[in-house]
Parts: structure tokens; C-alpha cells; sequence
């Protein structure tokens, strides 16, 4: 079992075009409070898929699971991905049989979905963001208000900005990538993302006491 | 390649998030002088918008 990454985030969250502004609010957010974002996008080797989710997975501090897009399909024949509950079940079974400091968070876009999806949730509160980027930046906020630092909306606001308006098109010439759902887009934009993080949010280049 | 600083934060700075995330250090320094750059050019932008707005307030 890999070791535990004080810095990292596990991102679990649906990869489709129409999800992109949320997929850089979640990397905006996580990276304005010196975290690391992390994704399943990343894992390109050749070992088992499962086994590369999981380790990736235990090497994070949090995860953040978006179940708002669990739903069917326009494709033939019509399936919803079950994707994002699997992982966020493969976290929650993994905390019950080894505690070890990890925080697991569930987004959703509207309320009371989460009880008919997913009673076997019911106790856990959901984040509920109405579907919008600044409604994940706010649920982000909440979700880690223990955390050291705590950024402001206003500059969690200017990470998104800088990602959306300038840094993922940017990326996207320079990669030739179709789309930021791609090992490489992703890195990159983290990269950036943690680089914004660092001019807007001072706190974050504080030395250790 | 200048060689970059390492300030010791209690977070990981850009470059020891670029090496967790498999970029390398050319790549690395390409991007933080685009967002850097980025930056320049949206605090010109705000603050040709501020000017704009004094000049309109006194006129």
C-alpha cells in the first residue's frame, strides 16, 4: 500500500465535455488550498486498471466524489456510468477496513438526489452545488474549512479564471489535445493551476514555521 | 535552465507538484512563464481599465 500524500487530492469526477468548467473549478479549488490534484486521467502503465485506481487513490489525503452526472446516457443503448459511486465505494469499504486519515467528500448537484441514487449514503451530507463552478469553489471551501490555509472566493475565483480563460486553451493548442480529459492537458493544467495558486493566495509560500 | 528556488512550505511548491505529476523541468518552466505571463498581461488589462474610469470620472 502506497504511503499517504499529505498534499494530494483524488479527483472522482465524470470526463465529458460538457463537465469540463466543473473539472477545472474541482482543480482551481483543490489547488488553491496547496493541494495536488490528482485523476484517474493520469494513470496511463500497464497494470491493472483497478489496482492503479486503488493505489492512487490511497496515496491521497481527501477525495472528492461529483455523483451529478450519474445518470443515462444519450448513446445506445442507454447505461449510466457507475464509474464515480464504484470509486467512491472503493473509498468508503477501504476507510472501514483500514482507517487512515482519509477524507472523502460527495458533491452533488441537486438536493435529496444523492438519497434516491444512493440511500445507502443516507447520514452523509452531500455538497450541494446547483450545478454551477462557483457552487463547487464554495462546496470546496466547506469541505475543507480545517484545513491550514483557507483561500478566499474571490481568489479561488481568479485560479478559475486564469484556468478557463487562459491556461486550458493555451494548453490545448500547444498539446494538440481535443480535450483537457487527457493525461498530459491534465498534468499541465495542474501544474498551472498550482503556479496561479501561488501568485494569488500568498499564504500558500509562507515558510515552515 | 535557471535553476529554480525551493522555499520550504508546509505545501508543495509548483515544482515538486510538476515532478509528482510527471512534467519535466523544461515543460515546467515553459508553463510557469505562460502564467506568469498571463498574469502581466490581465493586471495591464485591470489597469487600464481603472485609468479609463478615472479619466471618465474627471471628464
Amino acid at each position: 500500500m502506497p504511503r499517504a500524500e499529505r498534499d494530494s487530492a483524488f479527483l472522482n469526477i465524470p470526463y465529458d465535455p460538457a463537465y469540463e468548467d466543473h473539472f477545472l473549478a474541482y482543480i482551481a479549488g483543490v489547488a488553491a488550498f496547496g493541494l495536488d490534484p490528482r485523476a484517474t486521467l493520469e494513470l496511463t502503465s500497464g497494470e491493472r486498471r483497478l489496482d492503479r485506481i486503488f493505489n492512487l487513490i490511497a496515496t491521497c489525503r481527501y477525495s472528492f466524489h461529483d455523483l451529478s452526472f450519474v445518470k443515462l446516457d444519450r448513446k445506445q443503448p442507454p447505461t449510466p456510468r457507475f464509474n464515480m459511486p464504484f470509486e467512491l465505494g472503493l473509498v468508503v469499504g477501504w476507510q472501514k477496513a483500514a482507517p487512515s486519515g482519509h477524507d472523502w467528500f460527495v458533491f452533488e448537484s441537486s438536493r435529496h438526489r444523492l438519497q434516491k441514487s444512493l440511500s445507502d449514503l443516507n447520514g452523509t451530507d452531500p455538497f450541494i452545488y446547483g450545478a454551477t463552478v462557483d457552487g463547487i469553489l464554495i462546496g470546496i471551501c466547506n469541505a475543507l474549512v480545517r484545513h491550514g490555509t483557507q483561500p478566499t472566493a474571490k481568489q479561488m475565483r481568479k485560479i478559475l479564471d486564469d484556468l478557463m480563460e487562459d491556461a486550458a486553451p493555451w494548453i490545448l493548442k500547444r498539446t494538440g489535445a481535443s480535450s483537457v480529459f487527457e493525461a498530459r492537458p491534465f498534468a499541465e493544467l495542474v501544474v498551472m493551476a498550482r503556479r496561479s495558486a501561488e501568485k494569488w493566495v500568498p499564504g500558500l509560500l509562507r515558510p515552515k514555521p | 535552465m535557471r535553476t529554480p528556488v525551493i522555499v520550504d512550505t508546509p505545501y508543495p511548491t509548483v515544482w515538486q507538484t510538476a515532478k509528482k505529476m510527471g512534467v519535466s523541468r523544461k515543460r515546467t518552466l515553459e508553463l510557469i512563464k505562460m502564467m506568469d505571463e498571463f498574469h502581466a498581461r490581465r493586471e495591464q488589462k485591470a489597469q487600464r481599465a481603472a485609468t479609463r474610469k478615472k479619466r471618465l470620472k474627471i471628464a
